[in-house]
């Protein structure tokens, strides 16, 4: 069983929900929005390239735009083996969460 | 996103240019900035701006904490692996930390040495300018320089250059009876000083004020260990202290000198004690010493041009009418110590320093050092194979060749720092022998000083990297596929290099061995050598209280000599070793009518024959006849040496019996009635100069006993109860001469002593690497040789096989070194006026040495590899 790494997981999520338009920035800002965590860019990054090792992520170059003075953008798609990885992860949670209903810890 | 575009600010631009490299791939500047655009749209600019300094110092710091921890890991892993090596090859890492820590120890030994040596007189304030001034007193036949010159001089300079700040004159002469209240010692660190010495000589005042000290007449200044010595732990200021009976008051308490200083008086009396116009308006003596201290920025070649013809203007006439001249020069008084040997130098206290001898030592240093790297790339190089399987696995591993040179400099860091510890643990426990020996007084406190340590560290791991970095390159650029395979040939570089070196340590050590023999020999020589006339036997009590001696003194000599073991005994105004004063002399009648300072002592009748001085002619003196004693009034008759019959011109020694010469105090007109062979009454570093003899009673310090060799004990207990019966008052002081005289060999002795320690030191590590060397070779011929022996070679066979290649490199390094030895020992013993031819034979001994160490040396390991069962190494195959 491969079992995906927290961040390897909120990432490749952001990328999932960000479909076509998943690239540093958006990922970036996907990832602030769903758990408001403000990762550095460089952490970012790494991440990207250890799941496209990986194979679990797959890397297409966009148009060059004119916005970013004609460079082109990087963006990511979760491949077969990601979306993969990915429910053997889901299912690995509901399993260990399966039987905890109640509220651990009531926030103050 | 939009239209218009906010850039942070250029600095973080800059930043980010420097740490990122920004690909197609990793677009780290576009994203940021556009995350910051929309972040700035959002929350404005201030948290903007703050999130993006935390994004980048939170990248910056991630990136270098987490090289640091491979880092770490990588140097831990280096680590284990050198200390596994270390353990692993004991023997082997035995050598290399054995030689380097000798070779540390060795230096910093030198350079404490060194150091020491130069760094005399550095204490004084303004030390730059302070300069003593000396002179030549030339005549047509002979330059002679003096350390002491005239009195004038000092107010002379004072008052003609205003270049000269100040200018102070030292009187030192003889040793003083000491006394406060029931303590009467002799001192021999007493000076009289002008009132300012201390402005131009800061001796650091204890207590008292510097300046006005030594104003009075009778005003005295002491060091803390004389103070303790009369005083206890009393305060001494203003109390009384006796100097030959007459008081002083203590003004001030100085430091104890400093050991580097050349000047290292326990008592300064203010000069105008003894002040005497007529007597020191005298242009003409050799009296005082004179220090100056020059104003900043002066022209100091120009200024001792100035004063070289400074007496010029007082006694031109003099000059003119006796055929002499004086010329005055400037030394730097940092450079006394190791740079000025003239004659009437201050009474050294320890032997002047020697800068030959100082660039011997700092040569022997960075040769032991050299030798001790060599051991290092030689081991290094030649266990290289050894551990080729391990670096073709690191490689296919993934290892870069950096990784691996780091590998390698962390090992021999490591084995660097063990050194450094061994050697300061030797050192530590070497320093009192060392003390001993260079007679110089280190403490522990000045080798854990920050400097020394300092220069420890630097030495021990540079001397360890630098010598590892040959090895690790090549060691680092092995081909993993042929080391793995096992296909590593013997190198021939290596082995040419391995040869090559072997010969320059054996080189290195065949001229230190060398040089030690020639050392020895001529240390030898000089304490050996027939002066002339004999000192052995010969008790010397110098008499210091002379009044009563020229009446007594034929009575003194029979009360003395009354003990059967006494057997003989004469007074005498110098003995050898000891000096001589001056005078002009000169001829009456025909031949050269100038003046020539020519060496003076004033013996007794006894004298000539007590000492076994031989007569080249004429007559020795005799007791009985009256005449033949000097007197004021211009009686008297003189024997001179043949040295002097030359330097007069006269061709026998028979010619110059019945001439008349004027000579010594006054200029009496005296007789020749004899000449004596040549004696050597100064060392054996100066050839015999002309030497006048005069009977003359009122100038006898000496009395030199001739004591039979029986009963030494006895004979010495006689002449302290024979002293205490005539002078109550005063300690018997006595000294043995033939110990005295070669006390003037002391520094070369030292020299000898030294170099010949570090030899053996330099040829103990090279014999070190030989062994560690020959162990390998052997190793890694086992089989070669078993085979050899199962096809039917002897035991001998094989010894001479293996012993042949490394006997033959020796021998080569001795050849190689002879002609380095010769050429460096021939200028050492030019030094000396009477020196040894150098002959063949240090260079033969030293051969026949270095091929019986290294004989010694690799003898147990081969006999070990050719005894072996050969069976034993094959079986495995």
């Amino acid at each position: 069983m491969k079992s995906l790494t927290v961040l390897e997981e909120i990432v490749m999520l952001a990328i999932y929900r960000l479909k076509e338009d998943a690239y540093s920035v958006t990922i970036h800002m996907k990832i602030l929005e769903m758990t408001g965590k403000d990762l550095i860019i460089g952490t970012l990054f790494n991440v990207l390239e250890q799941l496209h090792r990986k194979g679990y992520v797959q890397k297409r170059k966009g148009k060059p735009l004119q916005e970013k003075a004609g460079k082109s953008v990087m963006f990511y798609s979760v491949s077969e083996k990601g979306l993969e990885a990915l429910e053997q992860t889901r299912k690995m949670h509901n399993r260990i969460w399966a039987d905890v209903t109640e509220v651990l810890h009531k926030e103050s | 996103m939009s239209s218009k575009r906010k850039d942070p600010q250029k600095f973080i631009e800059q930043l980010l240019e420097f740490f990122v490299q920004n690909n197609d791939e990793f677009d780290y500047s576009g994203t940021l900035r556009d995350l910051y655009n929309h972040k700035y749209e959002k929350d404005g600019k201030l948290k903007a701006d703050l999130w993006i300094w935390k994004q980048i110092l939170c990248c910056i710091f991630k990136h270098i904490f987490s090289n640091l921890s491979w880092g770490i890991h990588m140097f831990k892993n280096y680590l284990k692996i050198a200390l596994r090596n270390i353990v692993k090859n004991k023997s082997f890492s035995f050598i290399n930390i054995a030689g380097l820590s000798v070779a540390v120890v060795c230096w910093v030994f030198i350079f404490l040495y060194i150091s020491e040596e130069s760094s005399y007189d550095n204490f004084h304030k303004d030390g730059d300018r302070v300069y003593r001034v000396t002179m030549e007193i030339r005549s047509d036949t002979r330059i002679q320089p003096y350390t002491p010159i005239a009195w004038p001089v000092a107010p002379a300079l004072k008052e003609n250059f205003p270049q000269v700040e100040n200018a102070v004159r030292l009187y030192i002469w003889g040793d003083w009876l000491v006394r406060h209240e029931d303590k009467a010692y002799y001192e021999t660190r007493f000076m009289w000083a002008d009132p300012e010495v201390f402005e131009v000589l800061t001796f650091p005042f204890l207590k008292g004020d510097p300046r006005t000290a030594l104003q009075e007449p009778s005003s005295i200044v002491i060091s803390e260990r004389l103070s303790r010595k009369y005083f206890g732990p009393d305060d001494p200021i203003g109390r009384n202290i006796q100097v030959n009976d007459r008081d002083y008051m203590i003004k001030g308490v100085i430091h104890n000198p400093p050991k580097n200083s050349h000047l290292k008086y326990d008592l300064i009396a203010s000069l105008k004690t003894i002040e005497n116009p007529d007597w020191m308006s005298n242009w003409y003596g050799t009296e005082c010493y004179t220090y100056i201290k020059l104003a900043p920025e002066t022209d100091v070649e120009a200024f001792a041009k100035q004063i070289s013809n400074l007496a010029d203007r007082y006694i031109k006439d003099y000059f003119s009418r006796s055929g002499y001249s004086y010329a005055y020069y400037i030394q730097p008084i940092r450079d006394i110590h190791l740079h000025s040997n003239l004659q009437g130098e201050i009474v050294p206290m320890d032997p002047p320093g020697n800068p030959l001898h100082i660039s011997i030592f700092s040569w022997l240093a960075i040769f032991i050092v050299l030798i001790a790297c060599i051991n290092f790339v030689n081991l290094k190089t030649a266990r290289s194979t050894d551990r080729a399987k391990e670096i073709g696995m690191r490689k296919v591993i993934g290892a870069h060749r950096s990784q691996l040179i780091n590998q390698f400099l962390v090992e021999s860091m490591l084995i660097s720092l063990f050194a450094i510890c061994a050697a300061l643990l030797i050192v530590v426990l070497l320093l009192p022998y060392f003390n001993e020996i260079s007679g110089k007084e280190f403490t522990v406190s000045r080798i854990f000083s920050l400097q020394n340590l300092a220069m420890m560290a630097v030495l021990g791991l540079l001397a360890g990297t630098t010598a590892s970095s040959y090895p690790a390159f090549i060691m680092s650029a092995f081909k993993p596929t042929e080391t793995i395979k096992g296909i590593l040939g013997t190198d021939s570089k290596g082995i040419v290099l391995r040869r090559i070196l072997i010969v320059g340590q054996f080189a290195i050590s065949a001229i230190v061995i060398i040089g030690t023999l020639v050392v020895y020999r001529q240390l030898d020589y000089m304490k050996n050598r027939y002066l002339g006339f004999s000192k052995d036997q010969k008790l010397i009590i110098p008499i210091r209280e002379n009044d009563s001696l020229i009446n007594e003194y034929a009575a003194i000599k029979d009360e003395f000599t009354r003990h059967p073991s006494v057997l003989g005994a004469a007074f005498s105004s110098h003995v050898p070793g000891r000096g001589t004063t001056s005078y002009g002399t000169r001829i009456i009648g025909d031949g050269d009518p100038r003046n020539q300072g020519i060496n003076h002592i004033y013996i007794d009748a006894d004298f000539l024959q007590e000492y076994d001085i031989e007569m080249a002619a004429g007559r020795m003196y005799q007791n009985d006849m009256r005449t033949d004693v000097s007197t004021w009034d211009g009686n008297g008759s003189l024997i001179i040496n043949e040295a002097a019959v030359r330097a007069f011109g006269w061709q026998t020694p028979e010619e110059a019996l019945c001439k008349q010469i004027s000579t010594g105090y006054g200029n009496r007109t005296l007789e020749i009635i004899g000449i004596a062979r040549d004696f050597h009454y100064k060392g054996l570093q100066s050839i015999i100069e002309p030497l006048i003899m005069e009977y003359f009673p009122h100038r006898f310090k000496y009395f030199s006993l001739r004591i039979s060799n029986k009963n030494i004990d006895e004979a010495i207990s006689f002449l302290k109860e024979k002293w205490k019966e005539r002078y109550p008052s005063y300690p018997l002081e006595y000294f043995f001469l033939d110990a005295d005289f070669n006390n003037q060999y002391k520094s070369e002795e030292k020299t000898g002593r030294i170099i010949g320690i570090f030899s053996i030191l330099g040829i103990i590590i090279a014999s070190l690497g030989l062994l560690g060397l020959t162990a390998f070779k052997v190793k890694q011929r086992t089989k070669e040789l078993s085979i050899r022996k199962v096809l039917g070679a002897s035991v001998m066979n094989i010894e001479f096989l293996l012993l042949k290649d490394f006997v033959k490199w020796v021998a080569a390094a001795n050849l190689i070194a002879w002609p380095f030895a010769y050429y460096l020992m021939n200028k050492w013993l030019d030094h000396f006026a009477y020196r040894i031819n150098l002959s063949l034979m240090p260079f033969i001994v030293t051969l026949s040495l270095s091929v019986m160490v290294a004989l010694a040396t690799i003898g147990f390991q081969t006999i070990k590899a050719a005894t072996t069962n050969p069976a034993d190494s094959l079986r495995y195959e």
